[in-house]
This record gives structure tokens, sequence and C-alpha cells, in this order.
């Protein structure tokens, strides 16, 4: 049996709510907490951001009636708690999409052995796309969704996230051909 | 999640420059659904509060705004100005002559008095010696 399938029957009875719930943070948190770290870079702030998602799935569960998939769901929910976040840390006259330097400040230290050289000038090629480019990108690369979930994630056009996507690589590509030493 | 395995970038990194482990995350995630559960448990136990703890601090309320009211006229009261009810004969030039005093006054003194502080400042009493000849 499917698993999502298991914890939707689950979800149906009231009383295995709390059994349900956490059965879905198993099965999604760390790709939930990844999602999250990839928009935010800061640990704690991917701390703070999964805690508010977790609260907002439990939250939610109640009215939870199926319209999409488990997953996408709960993806979303994390990609909004973690836009909510960045809306928070930022100064009142930066725009979301010009946090991109303040962000790879945060990357790990060049000279820290677990972040190798070719990740961290990767990671600092993302972070100069805009934000919502940038979470459609980590959706579309790392977590290998196929563009109609990211569509209902993002609530973007599947043909406007393949054209983005189609730029981001290139953009991505060439900061790294311009920054490789 | 279904994913769509065709590879689109053969050329760039795939892993994140961080060092959390996956049982580090596994733990982290276990810590926030617990703590969102005690949550939500901690959020209803307190809409179920008794009757009378609520009402005691609807009591409470009520009386510390009462008090504020009541310390606030009392502080206005006690910096109003006193009324006063200048005696007939005072010299304070905002004072009102009776009617059965302006009969009694001289012609000069009744118009006088009849001017505010400002009017009355502003009359030039010549001196006999400015008077110019006729």
């Amino acid at each position: 049996m499917n698993n999502d399938t298991h914890i939707t029957q689950l979800l149906a009875d009231p009383d295995r709510r709390d059994e349900a719930f956490r059965l879905l943070m198993q099965r999604y948190g760390r790709s939930l907490y990844w999602h999250i770290r990839r928009i935010v870079v800061d640990h704690d702030d991917a701390e703070d951001a999964l805690q508010d998602t977790a609260i907002s799935v439990l939250a939610g569960l109640d009215n939870y009636r199926g319209d999409s998939e488990l997953g996408t769901w709960l993806y979303r929910i994390a990609t909004n708690q973690a836009l909510l976040l960045l809306k928070r840390r930022k100064r009142w006259y930066q725009r979301l999409d010009d946090l991109g330097p303040a962000l790879a400040e945060r990357l790990p230290a060049a000279d820290d052995i677990n972040a190798g050289q070719a990740e961290r000038l990767f990671q600092q090629a993302v972070l100069e796309l805009p934000t919502q480019q940038r979470i459609a990108f980590n959706l579309r690369y790392y977590d290998e969704l196929p563009y109609e979930q990211i569509a209902v994630i993002t609530g973007k056009s599947v043909s406007t996230l393949k054209t983005n996507y189609h730029y981001a690589v290139t953009r991505i590509k060439n900061y790294i051909k311009q920054h490789a030493s | 999640m279904n994913p769509d395995n065709r590879n689109t970038t053969p050329n760039l990194p795939k892993s994140l420059p961080y060092s959390e482990s996956d049982s580090y995350i596994d733990l982290l995630v276990n810590r926030c659904t617990e703590q969102a559960l005690a949550r939500r448990a901690m959020s209803e136990a307190g809409r179920q509060r008794p009757q009378v703890l609520r009402r005691r601090i609807v009591g409470t309320v009520a009386a510390a705004a009462v008090a504020g009211i009541v310390a606030t006229v009392a502080l206005h009261e006690a910096h109003r100005p006193p009324l006063t009810h200048p005696a007939p004969d005072s010299t304070h030039l905002s004072w009102k002559a009776l009617p059965e005093q302006v009969a009694e006054q001289d012609p000069i003194d009744a118009l006088l008095n009849t001017l505010s502080t400002d009017e009355l400042l502003q009359i030039d009493e010549p001196c006999p010696d400015e008077i110019p000849e006729y």
C-alpha cells in the first residue's frame, strides 16, 4: 500500500490524526527540511521554519480535503513558511529577490572541510537567482519533481516554470564560469 | 513524491555544502513534530479554562478599568482652576460691571468697563504736554 494512501486513511479518522501527523513528518520531514534550508540557507532559520511548518501542517490536517497530493500540500506549506521567515528577516527596504548576496554569506566558510568548493560556488550561483525562480529551480533540480507538481506548489504555470528553469540553468553555468578559479 | 528522473543538468553538483547528517535532521524533525503536538494540546487546554477563572479575570480587568477612570477624573479635578467670583470693586480688567453698578459710574468709567484688557492697553492717554496747540 502506498504510504500516502495509508496516511490519508488515518487522517479520515479523527482519533488517529496525531498518528497520521507523525507518519507524515517521518516520511517527508527530511525532504521538507532541505527544501527549506535551500531557501533560507541558515540552519537555525531552517529549524524555525520547519517548526512553523509542522505547526501549520497539524493545524491544517482537519481541513485537508485531498485536493492535492499530501507531499505537494506539505511542500506548499513549507515554501510559504520559508518565504515568511525571509520576509521577517529582511530589512524593510529590501526586496526578497535582493537577498541573494546576504544569504550567500551564510554559506559555510570556504575552508570548512565539509563545504566543497564546487558545491559552495554552485550554491552562490543559485542564490543569485530571483527567489521564486530559485525555489522552482530547487524543486526541479534537487527534488526532481515534475513541473505539474511544482506548478501547484509555486502557483506558476508549467510553461513559465520550464522557461524559468532553462534561464536559471544558463545563469548558473555562466556564474560558475566567471567565478571559478 | 513522483520523481521525474530526467537529468537536465548533468554537469552541476547535486550535493549541498552543509554538514548536518541525516540522523541529526531526523532528530530535528521528531522534535518539531512533538513540539507541534504539545503546543496544540496546550492551546486546547487553555480553551477549556474553568468558568470561575474566566469570571475572575473579567472582574479584575473591569475593576482596573473603573479605578483608572476614577483616578483620571480625580486628577483632572485637582488641576482645574478654582471658580472665583470677583468682588464688585475688583480692578480685574476683564470683569464686567453689573447694570446697577454701571448706572452709578462715571460715563467714561462705564465705557472703560466694557473694554477688554488688550483694548485698554491700546488706549494711549496723551500727556497734556503732548497735546499740540490748536
